[in-house]
């Protein structure tokens, strides 16, 4: 799995894909910071900033996870991962902890600007550390979604695509249940769904929208912002990130044993 | 002949092993394809429903505060008030609290969730917003006498119903707010307010106090957030126009520090609430730059036997001055029988006190006593500044206290010489923790025979503001570090690292 990890890692510094990722997330956080400095009366809260860089998942996570299985794929060399001497879970689980290392390597951008904080007088609260490990965790589940569409898509486009509407979809998940409980709730009403009453209708889409809320990871981890440390929002997304790289480590199990 | 048949015989072979091969092979894949599909599921059903158990029962007692004051946590005070809550209180936020992007809601909303974790299933927490659910502001408040909008919290128990809004809750940095229109909190009283309408509803007791107004009324932040807490709401009045009329929910009129006597409508109207038992609290510290003579004021506090005159206490004994050089700022002491009957600090900062004198010829009904007093060295300069020969140096009431016992429900008036119970400039300098603060809250409770707890402190906001001022040059050159360094080492190393590699 080392060995793998150590492949993975180095190869995003062997092509441009690691540094354009590092230039990007440090064009995005500084221009947040920077903004923050220059305001006149240089109100500087990472914790703000935190919250702002994780809407820029949709773009980072793409770039980051798009080549792990695909590039193999492209290049021929997924062969080699089916047939060399080790579990694919160590494939698998290799990969997935080189694009968190990437990841982790990323956040010295904010690390940067913590410092630059403290020089210049500033404050960093205690939440800040919590909203870091909300960003992180959120960063390992996106990264398991993302090499999920890696290993069932053909080519490094196609994979980013995916994972791109995957991650723009949990992004707007709240607004979506919002509006498909909107829809429900006007079905019930123009049915007359076995007379329900106006304030049960209204029941049953709450109820909807919960429900399809319930998976929302950005509504869920944003409490680390604001100095709630909950673990179960970090459970959520690390099971889910298990429950990702086990069906990634299936798909390419199923095509390990179906090459013919 | 040979070669052909052996030829033959390897086609005839694989022709009958070739089946053999593809049907083994779809097996496997069949039975992998079923396997994956089956662990697949199984993995996705665990996983969901170990979160949902997980959200259902460990979800509060997983969460920690992470604040380094505990923004979000309630303080032992409101802890062990809301675990022996009797009564079940609905907490109603309207607006939807995904949607939350106001800064207060950064600190309310974990707050409440503490509230609603700690209060053992006796306080329910729900979010309605009135966008989504038209008909929720019509269903809590049908007449619409609470004036319910968005972004506010309803608070309701049994018939009981007031609301909060959260924004009002913080002390705003008073420079950002000046300059650049920035409300940046530095004080967090979401939990004293939120503690204190909770003790209101609970109560049972729709109390409310009204502020006089049409006579400059001062600012009355910090007298607001004392009455707040003992489970008071308030609003200001005025008595000026022909159908003025107290209204009937008033517990408490208050008078407070008014530039002009009151009109003699007002008058009729304070002394007729006075006779169908009202309580009233009059606040009137003596401005030598502006003496005001109150004949109409005075005749509503002499209604009750108190008597307000033009005359300022002159602290003459060093021990009891806050400063040699100004005997009019002095330290007053609780008096000793109402100090014995309720706990109360010993000793109060007043500062420019009115003289005050009981009525020689009161009704036989009112019982008027002193509440603070003067050391006994304290003689009283009238508007000539003369020491008045004919008040001799001794002790004088700071603040009195009335009450008719002939009305029903006894009527009852404190009258405070000092402005310095009630200044917002006084407490903006000694917070609500000081005596004075202390003593007002005890007595109005102890009047309105409410359970006083210990005030709930405000939690004060770290700053997030640079706390040595930034020049623009040097803001400017962190920008550029900032914006430059980093991305673009790290873009030169991703160029270096194609053209190097791209024929690779």
């Amino acid at each position: 799995m080392f060995a793998i990890f150590k492949r993975e890692f180095l190869s995003y510094f062997r092509t441009p894909v690691g540094w354009v990722a590092i230039c990007l997330l440090g064009v995005i956080s500084g221009y947040y910071f920077s903004g923050m400095l220059t305001t006149d009366y240089a109100y500087v809260n990472i914790n703000m900033e935190v919250a702002y860089l994780r809407t820029f998942f949709i773009i980072l996570i793409p770039i980051i996870t798009m080549r792990l299985f695909a590039e193999e794929k492209k290049n021929g060399t997924d062969v080699l991962l089916y047939t060399m001497p080790f579990s694919m879970k160590n494939a698998v689980i290799g990969k997935f902890l080189a694009a968190m290392a990437l990841q982790m390597l990323m956040l010295l951008c904010l690390f940067s600007h913590m410092i630059i904080t403290v020089i210049l007088s500033g404050y960093i609260s205690t939440a800040t550390w919590g909203a870091i490990v909300g960003y992180l965790v959120l960063a390992a589940l996106f990264i398991s979604i993302g090499m999920l569409t890696s290993a069932m898509t053909e080519n490094q486009i196609m994979s980013a695509v995916v994972c791109f509407v995957v991650l723009l979809f949990l992004s707007m998940l709240s607004e979506i249940a919002t509006s498909i409980s909107e829809v429900f709730k006007a079905f019930l009403k123009f049915t007359h769904f076995f007379g329900m009453s106006d304030s049960s209708i209204y029941s049953a889409g709450e109820g909807l929208r919960e429900a399809i809320a319930w998976f929302d990871p950005y509504t869920r981890t944003s409490c680390y912002t604001t100095g709630v440390f909950k673990i179960v929002p970090l459970i959520f997304c690390l099971s889910f990130t298990a429950m990702f790289i086990y069906i990634t480590y299936r798909v390419l199990e199923k095509k390990r044993w179906s090459q013919g | 002949m040979a070669r052909k048949t052996a030829k033959e015989s390897i086609l005839q072979e694989r022709t009958v092993k070739t089946p053999k091969v593809s049907v083994k092979s779809d097996e496997r894949n069949r039975s992998l394809k079923k396997i994956s599909i089956i662990s697949t599921a199984l993995i996705v059903a665990i996983c969901i429903v170990f979160n949902i158990l997980l959200d259902l029962t460990l979800d509060k007692k997983l969460t920690f505060d992470a604040t380094s004051v505990q923004q979000n946590t309630v303080s032992i005070l409101t802890k062990n008030f809301i675990e022996k809550l009797d009564k079940k209180v609905e907490i109603i936020g309207l607006f939807n609290r995904n949607n939350a992007i106001s800064d207060w809601k950064d600190y309310c909303l974990p707050l409440l969730d503490d509230y609603e974790s700690k209060a053992d299933g006796m306080i329910e927490l729900k979010y309605i917003d009135p966008d989504v659910d038209p008909f929720i502001l019509k269903q809590l408040d049908p007449d619409n006498l609470y004036g319910l909008r968005k972004d506010t919290y309803v608070i309701r128990c049994g018939d009981l119903l007031t609301t909060v809004d959260p924004y009002s809750c913080f002390v705003y940095d008073a420079n950002m707010l000046q300059y650049y229109n920035l409300a940046i909190p530095t004080t967090n009283n979401l939990e004293r307010e939120f503690t204190g309408r909770i003790m209101y509803v609970t109560s049972g007791r729709a109390l409310h106090a009204y502020y006089l107004s049409g006579h400059n009324l001062p600012t009355h932040y910090y007298l607001d957030q004392i009455l707040k807490s003992l489970g008071f709401a308030s609003s200001e009045i005025t008595l000026k126009g022909e159908n003025a009329k107290i209204p009937d929910d008033c517990t408490l009129l208050v008078i407070l520090q008014p530039d002009s006597d009151i009109t003699p409508t007002e008058k009729e109207l304070i002394k007729s609430y006075l006779d169908n038992s009202g309580e009233v609290l009059v606040v009137n510290g003596y401005d030598t730059e502006k003496a005001v003579e109150y004949p109409n004021l005075n005749e509503v506090t002499n209604r009750m036997g108190i008597i307000m005159e033009a005359g300022l206490l002159h602290e003459n004994d060093m021990d009891h001055l806050l400063s040699t050089d100004d005997p009019y700022s002095f330290i007053a002491d609780i008096d000793s029988d109402y100090g014995s009957k309720i706990s109360m600090p010993a000793n109060y900062t007043v500062e420019k006190c009115r003289y005050l004198k009981t009525s020689t010829d009161k009704k036989s009904s009112l019982s008027v006593s002193p509440l603070i007093v003067t050391s006994g060295s304290t003689s009283v300069d009238f508007e000539n500044a003369q020491i008045d020969s004919a008040v001799s140096a001794g002790t004088y009431p700071v603040a009195l206290w009335s009450v008719d016992s002939d009305t029903s429900d006894k009527a009852s008036m404190i009258v405070i010489g000092s402005s310095s119970f009630t200044s917002d400039k006084y407490y903006e300098a000694n917070t609500l923790s000081d005596n004075n603060a202390v003593f007002l809250r005890n007595l109005l409770g102890d009047i309105n025979t409410i359970h006083v707890t210990p005030m709930v402190p405000g939690k004060s906001v770290p700053s997030y503001i640079l706390s040595k001022p930034l020049s623009s040059s040097s803001a400017t050159t962190w920008s550029v570090i900032v914006m430059t360094v980093i991305p673009l080492g790290s873009l030169i190393c991703g160029v270096y690292i194609y053209r190097k590699r791209r024929h690779l």
